[in-house]
Order: structure tokens, then C-alpha cells, then sequence
């Protein structure tokens, strides 16, 4: 097995002991399986058990250990240290949102806009004629978005504080009307709404960065589009903000 | 409303990363950054103009003094940078229009240097006819 030595630079904030930030260094020995997720526990137990970082089911699945690995918002349990090509890894928080401590940020704006009563479940791609075992009346898998905050961190809005709802939930709205129309309050009303899809800058960012193919910017100018196409309909007297949209 | 604990990342270096230097992010941002700069200074220059138009009725012959540091090649210059940033500017918008309603954002990469690219051959041939206009 190939063993290689990667330099970690991680940033580091502690308030009242690390205040202002900066960067550690640690040098650590890895092989063509570690993740930076691996990397930074073995910096933990072995270097430095101060360190402090987010992260729960190591595939994927829980987007907690997203953070910006070489500049670019990364789940941190799939990126592979040797594959992103540098001798050097610095590992950063998230950006968009408040820091609390070293890796870790407050998620609380990120999930404040997300409304408990959106669905989480949706139709499976399963093949649609496929038969379905006894009891279970058809195939549902959960949607995509592991609201893990790549997105706001990647979004230039963001940058200017908390004035937008934030990618993932433009996302989730879009996904929302598209299952279960558009609901009472209106949910486009609520996209188009001063922290909505006009604060987005169409830098696409979002999607680039996204981890579980949502793509938040797709969903964000579908959003536009539907919002438009109301507007025109509701000027020749068609339509309204309870019309049933098409399910994609 | 829940008060976010911890402390939000800010200050100029925070907004640079996202607003001035686009490091590791794609070309979309980059084609963002340069529409709010194109704009910052196309409305900058708005102001300027129409402060220069006043002059007219202020001081007639400091206008004519200003048109003949127009017509220096340095005033020249400035016309032709003025040209790329209103068909950079514009241009984009129109990208941005159609992305919206079209909905082709997977193709905005090409789009975008579409754009750069008739902006520069366009401004490339303004050049030409400006400085060589009698």
C-alpha cells in the first residue's frame, strides 16, 4: 500500500483562546483510500484532540462533515486526499454562516427556513411498471438534498449576511410545488418574497458544488419561471397563486 | 427567530473571496464579478456624463476644453473601454435572461465566453473605427 505524506493546513478558532483565527499545520502519513474526513480524525487522536469538526456517517448520507477543502465546499467523508492532487490540504469551515469553532458552523440559519410541513419523500425512479412487494403501494425514496450547506457557502448572496433564504431551500420550495402544487400561503409567493429567488446572482455556484445533484440553480430559475409564467396569467386574468403545477 | 450562535465570517477579505478574486470557483461567478464591476462603473461613469453635460450650461468653454481632451487618444481609450463594459454588461444580462427562461444553466459556462468573445471582437472593431476616424 502507497503511503504518502500530505500536509493539513486547518483553520483555527476557538473564541477567547484561538481569537483571531489561524492556520495549524500537521503532517500526516496517507494512503490512496484515506479521506480528509479520515485525515482530520486521525489529526485529532494523534496530534491534536482540541480539534473540533462536524461530521456522523462517513458516506455521504448526512452532510454534516461538509467543508471547503482547497477552496471548494467538499463533503469531507468522499473527497480523497490524494486524488484532489496537492501536497497541501487546507481544510476551512463553511462559509455563509456563523462560525462557532474551528471547522464547525452554526447551522441554525441554514434549517430555519426549511418548513416542517415541506414532504421529504418523493416518487421513486424506480422503473414504473415494476411490481411492488405486498403492502407497500409504491416505491419512494427520500429527496436529494443532504442539507449540508455547500450551497450557501458557494453563494455569493450569502456573502452579504443572512438576506437570502439560501439555494437549498429555493430548492426544496421548487421540489415542494412540484409534488404538492403550490399550497396555502402560497409557496411561490414565499420564493419570490424579498429573501427570495431575486436575490440570486445566477453564478451557478450552488450547483456546482452541490454533492447530491440537487441543483439548486436549476431549481431556482424554475422557480423564476414559474413565477413569471403566474404573473402573465394572472395579467390576462388566468390562473392564480393555488393553481396545481406539473409534476416533473 | 432564533439568534445564530457564533460568530459570521466577514469582513473584506470574506466578501473579496466571493465579490473581487473568485478563487476555485467556476466561470459563472467570474462572469458575476465582472457584470457587478461593469455595472459599479457604467453607472459611476453615468454620473459622470452627466456632470460633463452640465457644463454646457455652466461653463461653455471648459466643455470645449473637456472635447478636445476627448478626442486625445487617451479620451479615445476610455471610449473603447466604455464600449466592452456596456457590451460586456449587456450582453450578460442577455445570458442571464435566457438561462432563466430557457432553462439551459448547464450550458452557461459556453454561454459565458460566448459572451467575452463578441464583447472583445465587437469592442476589437469599435477600436479600429474610433482610432482611425478623421
Amino acid at each position: 500500500m502507497l503511503d504518502n505524506m500530505v500536509r493539513f493546513k486547518l483553520f483555527r478558532y476557538k473564541p477567547g483562546a484561538i481569537d483571531p483565527p489561524r492556520y495549524d499545520v500537521f503532517e500526516i502519513k496517507v494512503d490512496e483510500r484515506t479521506t480528509v474526513l479520515d485525515a482530520l480524525e486521525f489529526i485529532r487522536v494523534d496530534h491534536d484532540p482540541g480539534l473540533m469538526y462536524r461530521h456522523s456517517c462517513h458516506h455521504a448520507s448526512c452532510g454534516t462533515c461538509a467543508y471547503k477543502i482547497n477552496g471548494q465546499e467538499r463533503l469531507g467523508c468522499v473527497t480523497n486526499v490524494l486524488e484532489l492532487g496537492a501536497g497541501e490540504v487546507v481544510v476551512e469551515p463553511l462559509d455563509g454562516l456563523p462560525r462557532i469553532v474551528d471547522l464547525v458552523v452554526d447551522m441554525t440559519e441554514f434549517y430555519r427556513d426549511f418548513s416542517p410541513d415541506w414532504t421529504y419523500l418523493r416518487d421513486s425512479e424506480w422503473h414504473p411498471q415494476a411490481a411492488t412487494p405486498a403492502g407497500v403501494a409504491q416505491y419512494v425514496r427520500f429527496e436529494n438534498c443532504l442539507e449540508c450547506g455547500a450551497c450557501i457557502s458557494a453563494c455569493p448572496a450569502a456573502a452579504v449576511g443572512d438576506v437570502h433564504l439560501g439555494p437549498a431551500v429555493l430548492a426544496a420550495i421548487n421540489r415542494e410545488i412540484d409534488k404538492n402544487g403550490h399550497g396555502k400561503p402560497s409557496l411561490l409567493d414565499l420564493a419570490a418574497g424579498e429573501r427570495g429567488i431575486w436575490q440570486c446572482h445566477s453564478a451557478y455556484e450552488c450547483s456546482a458544488v452541490c454533492p447530491s445533484e440537487v441543483d439548486p440553480a436549476g431549481q431556482i430559475m424554475a422557480l423564476r419561471r414559474r413565477f413569471i409564467t403566474q404573473k402573465i396569467k394572472r395579467l390576462f386574468g388566468q390562473g392564480g397563486p393555488d393553481e396545481q403545477t406539473n409534476r416533473s | 427567530m432564533n439568534k445564530p450562535i457564533g460568530v459570521r465570517a466577514g469582513g473584506w477579505r470574506f466578501l473579496a473571496r466571493h465579490w473581487v478574486f473568485p478563487y476555485r470557483r467556476t466561470g459563472s461567478t467570474l462572469a458575476f464579478v465582472l457584470n457587478r464591476w461593469s455595472g459599479v462603473l457604467l453607472a459611476i461613469y453615468l454620473y459622470v456624463h452627466l456632470g460633463i453635460l452640465t457644463m454646457i450650461a455652466v461653463d461653455p468653454m471648459a466643455y470645449d476644453r473637456f472635447l478636445g481632451l476627448a478626442r486625445s487618444p487617451l479620451g479615445l481609450a476610455f471610449d473603447v473601454v466604455l464600449i466592452l463594459l456596456i457590451l460586456y454588461h449587456g450582453l450578460n444580462g442577455l445570458r442571464i435572461i435566457y438561462a432563466t427562461l430557457a432553462g439551459h444553466i448547464e450550458q452557461h459556462r459556453a454561454q459565458f465566453w460566448a459572451v467575452v468573445v463578441i464583447s472583445l471582437l465587437v469592442t476589437a472593431y469599435s477600436a479600429v473605427l474610433i482610432f482611425s476616424f478623421e
